[in-house]
């Protein structure tokens, strides 16, 4: 660990400008994880055309903070209203709704911040450690391993997801063939854009992330037009008791290590990480029965766990240029815009960058604890404003968005097929989040799939022959195998336990 | 509510099943685009030999979605999907009228459609907002930002 880079990765997170659009990010962040409707895939997309003008490390501190920022507020509406504002905290519904039946949402809030706030700098701290051998790690990599690695993030990121694994691969197969569409870079020829000229330089990302996440959403949303939510839980006690707070610092520690671990692995993230930590409690409790009937335990695990993760999901990024997620596949397009190739090299080609966004981070988690714990109330009363006004001022500002990434109406044309193709897709029961991560790294694959070929002269043999593929290979079979093991255990878990209500319908693909 | 095994005419056609013929036909399409562009081999790979690689995936996964993936997850048109057709044609109308009128105007009329016709506000409540965020967004974009908009006749940008 190099003491100066982090000295130096604070000097750059606490400029002025930086400390402001941290805050700000956080703020976005907390606010748009309360309102049900749109997620921070959403606003990250809708955002992008705003971070041209940024410095590269002023954008990503604040599309980094809305990230986290959103692992914080999607809490708030899990624990009041049963509707979890992002997939992560579908968890905390089952304890946290409870405790805010019970009378206690103060306490469940107050945890659920205090469980963020220690996830996150613990996995901060870690992430200084891990970071640097990782890189150097990740610097020795030739085409072929990073093929098989591309495929294996791509591939996980369909087994993690909340929908049929079948159709998420299905679009992570569409994503890669839409990535396709343009000039191929090894020859020139124009593939698949059908005699449009527009489409030489193949589709922005922007356009199409803005589709599918943000005008998919709405035009969604359109169709089933929820009523206006009211709030009636009063938070007059805020502060859990000493007693709640020794009973969750079990948790906390242990959801603290375990979300770290999990945020590393491509596909790992928030949703996988809360799940197990809830598990890992309740197998662990001497009162098992409690979960789900407002165990404080329920709320601090998974909740430490959402955020230590989605913290240490920042090392496969940073360091491998692997996104594990939409939003981080956001991040690492917002990037790509401003000129940086997320990789081995950041470290050392922008460390202003890398170790700025890693300082930030535990910046950013101490404005969420101040923002949190008292303003709790205050972000509780967004929840007034309906999607029925947010909807069409999010839609008018996309299509904006849009027409300023080249100064054509021709994006603004294709980022209403893209929110049709969103809308059918979210009908047709196919997740969105694999279809643009492999979108994005769709031409990744193929150019590394490509060289490894072309240098080897063994075709496909090549795989066969680099240890490190092989055994990335393996894990990949391996994990498609593993399916048939987990429905069979997962179906005795669901018959064994005495679970509690789920909430009807959860956001997938924010 | 009804289960997989549910036997009867309609079996086939299931929405569950129907919703196959989305990567059958992309994959279909695929295959032959690439194979034109050129296969190559796997020692020297053509510019097609990924689409085509990708294609007969999708084509591949067409068949359990068809035949083993019955998950209650897709969701059949309702009336309420007529709503989203006439915001789709709102969009649609919105890009010529934008180059047409420019922004301010084009925005105002899709935010009074959506606020009034789809979210059911007030007319005057309506009215304002649309126009208030429009000139808003037209501002930020035009003229902080300055993103050389489509002729504005009010002049906004």
């Amino acid at each position: 660990m190099d003491l100066n880079s982090i000295l130096y990765g604070f000097e750059v997170a606490l400029h002025p400008t930086n400390l402001i659009f941290v805050f700000l990010g956080v703020l976005i962040g907390t606010a748009i994880g309360v309102l049900p409707g749109l997620g921070p895939s959403a606003t990250i997309a809708l955002l992008l055309p705003i971070t041209y003008t940024m410095a590269p490390e002023t954008a990503l501190i604040m599309l980094a903070g809305i990230y986290y920022g959103s692992m914080y507020g999607g809490t708030i509406t899990s624990v009041l209203l049963n509707l979890p504002g992002e997939a992560a905290s579908v968890i905390t519904t089952l304890d946290g709704y409870q405790m805010a039946v019970r009378g206690r949402a103060g306490q469940a809030l107050s945890i659920a911040a205090i469980g963020s706030f220690i996830g996150g700098m613990v996995s901060v701290a870690a992430l200084i450690f891990v970071a640097p051998p990782l890189a150097a790690l990740a610097i020795r990599i030739g085409p072929p391993e990073f093929a098989v690695l591309t495929l294996l993030g791509i591939a996980l990121i369909t087994r993690l997801g909340t929908g049929s694994t079948w159709k998420s691969l299905a679009a992570a197969a569409f994503g890669l063939l839409l990535g396709t569409v343009g000039q191929d870079i090894f020859t020139g020829e124009q593939r698949l854009i059908g005699g449009v000229l527009e489409l030489a330089d193949g589709f922005d990302f922007v356009v199409v992330a803005i589709g599918v996440f943000g005008i998919g959403e709405i035009l969604h949303n359109c169709e089933n037009t929820a009523a206006g939510v009211a709030i009636r839980t009063k938070l007059r006690e805020f502060l859990p008791s000493r007693k709640e707070m020794k009973t969750s610092a079990g948790p906390i520690a242990r959801g603290s290590a375990l979300g770290f671990g999990i945020g590393l692995l491509p596909g790992g993230g928030g949703v996988l990480s809360s799940i197990i930590s809830y598990a890992w409690e309740k197998a662990r409790s001497k009162t098992p029965e409690r979960f789900g009937r407002g165990a404080i335990e329920g709320v601090a695990g998974p909740e430490t766990a959402n955020n230590a993760s989605s913290t240490s999901a920042f090392v496969p990024l940073l360091t491998l240029g692997l996104p594990s997620n939409a939003v981080l596949a956001l991040l690492y397009g917002a990037l790509l815009i401003q000129g940086i190739t997320p990789g081995p090299q950041l470290m050392h080609t922008s460390p202003a960058v890398f170790w700025g966004v890693i300082a930030s981070m535990a910046i950013g988690n101490v404005f969420l604890i101040i923002l949190n714990l008292p303003l709790v109330g205050v972000f509780t009363q967004l929840l007034r404003i309906r999607m029925s006004v947010l909807g069409p001022a999010a839609i008018l500002i996309s299509l904006i968005g849009a027409y300023s990434l080249a100064n054509r109406l021709f994006d603004v044309w294709l980022v209403i097929v893209f929110g049709v193709l969103g809308y059918l897709m979210r009908k047709g029961g196919f997740d969105a989040a694999p279809f643009v991560i492999a979108f994005i790294l769709g031409p990744i694959m193929e150019t590394s799939f490509r060289q490894s070929l072309v240098m080897s002269g063994a075709g496909i043999g090549v795989y066969l022959q680099r240890p490190a593929a092989l055994a990335m290979l393996v894990l990949l079979v391996a994990v498609f195998a593993a399916a048939p093991l987990k429905r069979r255990f997962g179906g005795r878990r669901r018959a064994a336990g005495d679970r509690p209500e789920q909430p009807e319908s959860t956001p997938t693909s924010r | 509510m009804k289960t997989e095994h549910d036997a009867g005419p309609g079996r086939w056609l299931r929405p569950s099943r129907a919703i196959a013929l989305g990567p059958l036909i992309i994959g279909g399409f695929a295959i032959p685009q690439g194979a034109a562009l050129g296969v190559g081999g796997f020692t020297r790979p053509g510019p097609g030999l990924y689409p085509v690689i990708v294609g007969v995936a999708l084509v591949i996964l067409a068949l359990p979605i068809f035949f083993i993936d019955h998950a209650n997850d897709v969701e059949t048109f309702t009336r309420g999907s007529l709503r989203t057709a006439v915001g789709v044609l709102s969009l649609a109308l919105f890009v010529p009228l934008w180059q047409l009128v420019g922004l301010t105007i084009a925005g105002s009329a899709l935010l009074f459609a959506w606020l009034r016709f789809l979210g059911r506000e007030r007319v005057l409540v309506a009215a304002l907002l649309s126009v208030a965020v429009s000139a808003c967004f037209a501002l930020i974009f035009g003229t902080l930002l300055e993103v050389p908009l489509p002729h504005d006749p009010l002049g906004i940008p």
